[in-house]
């Protein structure tokens, strides 16, 4: 059961989007699609749903090939960033479709959710502002009950509250009963904690496609003052250095030396994903 | 299979625009017959609603026009493949034309029903009358409204609606697919090349005058009677509906 994408490749005119794409998103967990602007987050999760076509390879749904497949798609819910609803349609509107289309759809729980978010159901989705337009594409991904919902940058717009509250709002559905979540972001340090998979694309590649703790395992940081840092990472693959004063923190990847006279006086860290990504995909 | 959801949602996309067009014609006759008492009983005034079929074809061409981008992405939005959206756009369009050819009908005996209570004032006979009941009776209204010209009337408004709709969802597709350049060709083109080809014409009378009779002998030969044009409508929207659905199964969201 999972969505595996088997070596799909776009192009846009001379433009080369996707390059043989390898990948699966497994049941049940959440993973993050990194990858930095133009990299091929979208055209992927566009590809998934059938929105464009590739120009090559082949997505499979549980095991059937998803394209033009009613009973594949159906079981995907893409929340982009383009609005596909029409202009003049209003929330409560768009619930009522979604419902018939999606017959899992939980309109109760979506009624909630417009009370949590303090949006008008009577709202006119074209009138709504780029934040409150996310929030309603959330609360439809939220409340549609299908096993695969995919998130291109769902916070896009959201003030701090409401990005809390989505995350919150997220982890208690996920914790209720499990699905599938891709959460296509730009906004690592937010959805670190909250991931269990990362994929990381990178010019139309999958650089690495691992769970979280692996990924993060490879490296640690360390901190400490300046000299006795800057000791200590002689000769070690540093990913990058942070600099506080006369404080340092620097990224590293390997394992940790702690016995060693250079490691006296530092203290080391987990790795942190934004670092690593930033590593990863800087060229 | 997503295609009755579709249907539905195709549907209810058009009754909005096909209630608020027959709310303006009903207005209509209720605006004439609130004037009843200003018009002159002799039959200086009249209100005339013959083949109101062919504005509803003109309505259908427009609706269709506008049928296809919203839908579409709304139904992508949805997980409905563009095969279901087809096959659900081809019910929904056979109910539309349904309906608008049942309601003209309905249109065009209420306005007959009227020329019974006013008949200097009023007069409503159905396309299909006017065209195919060639000899209007003493008064100058055509003989109908049996049973049978009421029901053959709505069979040939279906037929026409159904190719007109056809044509206008082809059109609508075809303007999708198109890039920016493509259209502004395509809008530009178009007329530049009847302008060309009616020179061209124009300069060979000899040609000119076998082009027009092949146009009246094949008209003639498609709409001369009630089943040929039917066929032909049919055949028409066959073609039209097979060429947008060639075009649709590779639309992609833009």
């Amino acid at each position: 059961m999972a969505i595996q994408m088997q070596n799909i490749s776009k192009d846009f005119g001379q433009v080369r989007a996707l390059k043989g794409v390898n990948a699966v998103f497994g049941e049940n967990r959440i993973y993050g699609l990194l990858g930095r602007n133009g990299a091929g987050k979208s055209t992927l999760l566009n590809i998934l749903t059938n929105r464009i076509f590739p120009d090559e390879g082949a997505v499979l749904v549980d095991g059937e090939n998803a394209l033009e497949n009613d009973r594949a798609q159906s079981k995907i819910f893409l929340m982009s960033e383009t609005a596909l609803h029409p202009d003049g349609m209003r929330v409560n509107g768009a619930f009522r479709w979604a419902k018939a289309f999606y017959p899992g759809f939980d309109r109760e729980y979506a009624e909630k959710l417009l009370a949590d978010f303090g949006l008008a159901p009577k709202s006119k989705i074209s009138g709504l502002s780029t934040g409150y337009r996310s929030i309603f594409k959330l609360i439809l991904a939220l409340s549609v009950n299908v096993p695969y919902v995919l998130l291109d940058e769902p916070v896009l717009g959201l003030d701090a509250n409401h990005r809390e509250l989505f995350y919150k709002r997220l982890l208690e559905k996920y914790a209720e009963t499990p699905f599938t979540v891709v959460l296509s972001t730009h906004l690592i340090e937010e959805v670190a904690n909250l991931v269990e998979d990362v994929v990381i694309i990178k010019d139309g590649e999958i650089l690495r496609q691992e769970s979280r703790e692996t990924l993060l395992a490879g490296g640690y940081t360390v901190s400490g003052g300046a000299a006795a840092v800057e000791a200590y990472i002689q000769g070690k693959n540093v990913l990058g250095v942070d600099v506080l004063g006369g404080l340092r923190t620097a990224y590293v990847q390997g394992v940790p030396e702690k016995d060693g006279e250079a490691a006296k006086d530092l203290e080391f860290g987990p790795m942190d994903l934004q670092k690593l990504f930033i590593q990863l995909t800087n060229s | 299979m997503k295609i009755y959801p579709s249907f539905r949602y195709q549907l209810r996309d058009q009754r909005g625009a096909i209630l608020v067009y027959y709310g303006v014609l009903v207005c209509m006759i209720l605006v004439s017959l609130a004037a009843m008492p200003f018009l002159s009983a002799e039959g200086g005034d009249f209100v005339s609603t013959n083949g109101v079929t062919a504005v509803t074809l003109v309505f259908a061409f427009v609706l269709s026009l506008c049928a296809f981008k919203e839908s579409f992405l709304m139904n992508l939005q949805h997980g409905v493949s563009r095969r279901s959206q087809f096959l659900a756009r081809l019910g929904a369009m056979g109910a539309a034309c349904a309906v608008m050819a049942v309601a003209d009908e309905i249109y065009t005996l209420l306005v007959g029903a009227l020329h019974f209570v006013f008949p200097n004032n009023f007069n409503g006979n159905s396309l299909y009358e006017m065209t195919y009941c060639s000899t209007p009776a003493a008064d100058g209204f055509y003989v109908q409204s049996s049973i049978a010209t009421v029901l053959l009337s709505v069979v040939f408004s279906f037929f026409l609606l159904l190719a007109v709709c056809s044509l206008g969802y082809l059109i609508a597709v075809f303007m999708y697919r198109l890039h920016k350049m493509g259209k502004i060709i395509f809008w530009a083109g178009t007329p530049i090349l009847f302008i060309l080809l009616s020179s061209y014409l124009a300069a060979y009378p000899a040609l000119q005058e076998k082009v027009l009779q092949f146009i009246v002998d094949a008209a003639r030969m498609c709409c001369s009677s009630l089943p040929r044009i039917s066929i032909t409508c049919t055949l028409l929207a066959v073609l039209f509906s097979t060429l947008a659905w060639l075009l649709m199964r590779r639309a992609a969201v833009k």
